[in-house]
């Protein structure tokens, strides 16, 4: 609180008693508020995070508690292997125990989790390069540049994203089957591109829309084309929004389960969620160790990518609100 | 047509060759940016819903794709209406309409008390820190992470069984069987899935109405809390009217984009205790990749497609309408 000093003289002192009340409580509600919020936010991947590093048996007795180690001290030089899995798995009668890091290799070696990271990762890419170059053409035209049936055409377009992907699942399966693209990275960029590609149109639509007017116009002026004014003026000064959508686009892929699952029988060339869905089937809950490490792996690479995309996308937004201001 | 300046006045020579060129070459210019997108749309989605959709929910499917499907006309459609699946049908609608009006308002008024709560200082005592925006990217936890994963991961948290605490925490509440838990027991299995559904996907709303609390002068707040307005009365008469059209918009997004998901029922319950959370989107993937009768599924996907049509069309008219 601040001491009687001059600032305080605009204080109408009449209400006074009314407003102390607020201004009391409300820095103690706004972290009570905050820490309710962040639990029920953090407790599916505090619970993954903190299970997959123990063994069944500790599950069992405290699902929430930290990994703690259950047999005799050993010397800190002996824990390190453990904790980095080199050893597979804690001494013999002791199945209830910490595990280390055990269950992340074994995810990572025996389900085979890298080469899904690896198929996810081609996968994604490859959806984000298509459907941010298409989009960024077409986001254009719709934004700044005048044609016949504009609008029925930016409704086809967008329409593709707002369509439910179960209902885009039977044509592109059947489609795919029919052009034998099955189980190749191939046929399933193309088949994520159906539902990102007009994503990415609507977000960068908005964002040309926001570029000033006459940017084209001076650039015209200056004695450019006007494909380059679009190549030299407006590329330039949207590349941290099209970095963001090209990042969304990239997290819609890596997100998708329904068209992975179809376009993929075949489990090297499938993508991730898929993979995590077929963990419930392959380890019984007795071993939900590994059922907790693979989800986890799963969660933290995008929420990491978002924690990152969080003050990227404001940047991208606030620059292009910068040219206009 | 040919080039006229600015002035009016016809220009000569080459530059107006190139200008009459350019000219006439500027309607079309808009449609060869387009280009890429069309051609991309129409293998991947135009054609594709046209001649495997549509068709096909006319034709009974064969999993030999050598042999032909044969034609059955509106056989499928009829399986929905009157025959075998009638009853699923009609059940499932009431399960998606009802999934609907419970997540989407869930979604909101959790979203909107995040990005309320995010819109607030949070220094570090004493140091001075910023820490807001820590919290923030925090709040995205659960929009980052794959629907797969947080409906895998909030039904076994649903068991009734040592692991399962959101079950060990609720069953102090409620009277919830043990035999089965949240997940397959009839009301509970409901309020599982939709737990999951909103944590899953609340940040998107969260992520827009955090920009609109922005967006709002703080002079507003300052002069109205002068004037002896509590806080409820700001947010009702500063805070919503400010929101308002972003709070439409977002609403009917929601709407629309959680119609037809069925990732998070499927990874929670499976769409069960019998068919209690199988949503239309999760029948469809059912019948037509667990059965392989891909005909009736199309037929089931077609009639869902042109029901949520008027849906997209409003959409699409609220995104347009300012331009």
């Amino acid at each position: 609180m601040a001491t009687k000093s001059g600032a305080d003289d605009f204080t109408f002192e009449r209400s006074g008693s009314k407003y102390n009340w607020e201004d009391h409580y409300k820095p103690v509600l706004k972290y009570v508020f905050l820490i309710v919020f962040l639990s029920w936010i953090l407790l599916p991947v505090y619970y993954t995070g903190v299970n997959s590093m123990k063994g069944p048996g500790q599950i069992f007795k405290t699902a929430m508690g930290i990994p703690y180690l259950t047999f005799d001290p050993l010397p800190f030089g002996a824990l390190i292997p453990i904790l980095l899995g080199e050893v597979p798995l804690v001494p013999a009668g002791s199945s209830g125990s910490f595990t280390g890091l055990s269950a992340w290799r074994t995810m990572w070696e025996a389900f085979p989790f890298v080469e899904y990271m690896v198929a996810t990762t081609v996968v994604s890419v490859g959806t984000a390069g298509l459907a941010t170059v298409a989009a960024v053409f077409s986001a254009y035209a719709f934004a700044r540049l005048d044609f016949p049936a504009k609008t029925p055409l930016f409704i086809l377009s967008v329409m593709g994203f707002t369509f439910p992907i179960v209902l885009l699942a039977i044509p592109i399966f059947v489609l795919m089957q029919q052009l034998s693209l099955l189980n190749t990275y191939l046929g399933m960029i193309l088949a994520f591109t159906a539902f990102t590609l007009p994503y990415n149109i609507w977000l960068l639509r908005g964002f040309f829309e926001d570029l000033p007017d006459n940017l084209e116009e001076s650039a015209r002026v200056d004695g450019c084309t006007q494909i380059g004014a679009f190549f030299r003026v407006i590329l330039p000064l949207s590349r941290p929004a099209i970095a963001s959508v090209f990042l969304l686009a990239f997290l819609l892929a890596w997100h998708n389960y329904l068209m992975a699952f179809i376009l993929g029988s075949d489990p090297l060339h499938t993508t991730l969620a898929p993979a995590i869905l077929q963990l419930r089937g392959t380890f019984f809950v007795k071993n939900l160790h590994y059922i907790m490490a693979g989800t986890f792996l799963s969660m933290f690479v995008p929420i990491l990518m978002y924690m990152y995309l969080q003050t990227h996308l404001v940047e991208g937004l606030s620059s292009g609100g910068g040219v206009k201001g | 047509m040919s080039a006229i300046d600015q002035i009016g006045r016809r220009r000569e020579g080459i530059g107006g060759i190139v200008d009459s060129v350019l000219e006439e070459y500027g309607s079309v210019q808009g449609l060869l940016f387009l280009l890429p997108t069309l051609v991309l749309l129409t293998g991947i989605v135009f054609y594709p819903m046209i001649q495997n959709g549509l068709l096909l929910s006319l034709r009974d499917y064969t999993l030999n794709p050598a042999a032909p499907d044969p034609f059955v006309g509106l056989a499928n459609y009829e399986y929905w209406f009157f025959g075998a699946g009638q009853a699923l049908f009609l059940f499932s609608i009431k399960v998606t309409i009802l999934y609907e009006l419970l997540v989407v308002p869930f979604d909101l008024v959790v979203a909107l008390g995040a990005a309320l709560l995010m819109n607030e200082r949070f220094q570090l005592p004493g140091l001075g820190i910023e820490t807001r925006a820590f919290w923030r990217g925090l709040m995205l936890a659960g929009y980052a992470s794959p629907a797969i994963a947080a409906g895998l991961t909030w039904g076994i948290m649903q068991q009734a069984a040592e692991y399962g605490i959101v079950y060990q925490f609720l069953t102090q509440f409620f009277d919830i069987p043990a035999s089965g838990g949240i997940v397959s027991n009839k009301p509970w299995a409901f309020w599982g899935v939709v737990i999951a559904k909103v944590w899953r996907d609340f940040g998107f709303m969260y992520i827009v109405f955090l920009a609109g609390v922005q967006s709002i002068p703080s002079a507003l707040y300052e002069i109205s809390k002068v004037d002896g307005a509590n806080p409820i009365q700001r947010f009702r008469y500063i805070t919503l009217p400010h929101l308002r059209t972003v709070i439409v918009t977002v609403v009917m997004i929601r709407t629309v984009f959680t119609v037809g998901k069925l990732a998070i029922p499927l990874a929670t319950t499976q769409g069960g205790p019998v068919n209690y959370t199988r949503v239309l989107g999760l029948v469809i993937y059912d019948v037509g990749f667990g059965e392989w009768a891909l005909g009736r599924a199309a037929a089931l996907g077609m009639m869902f497609a042109v029901s949520i049509i008027p849906l997209i069309l409003l959409w699409v008219k609220t995104e347009t309408e300012d331009y």
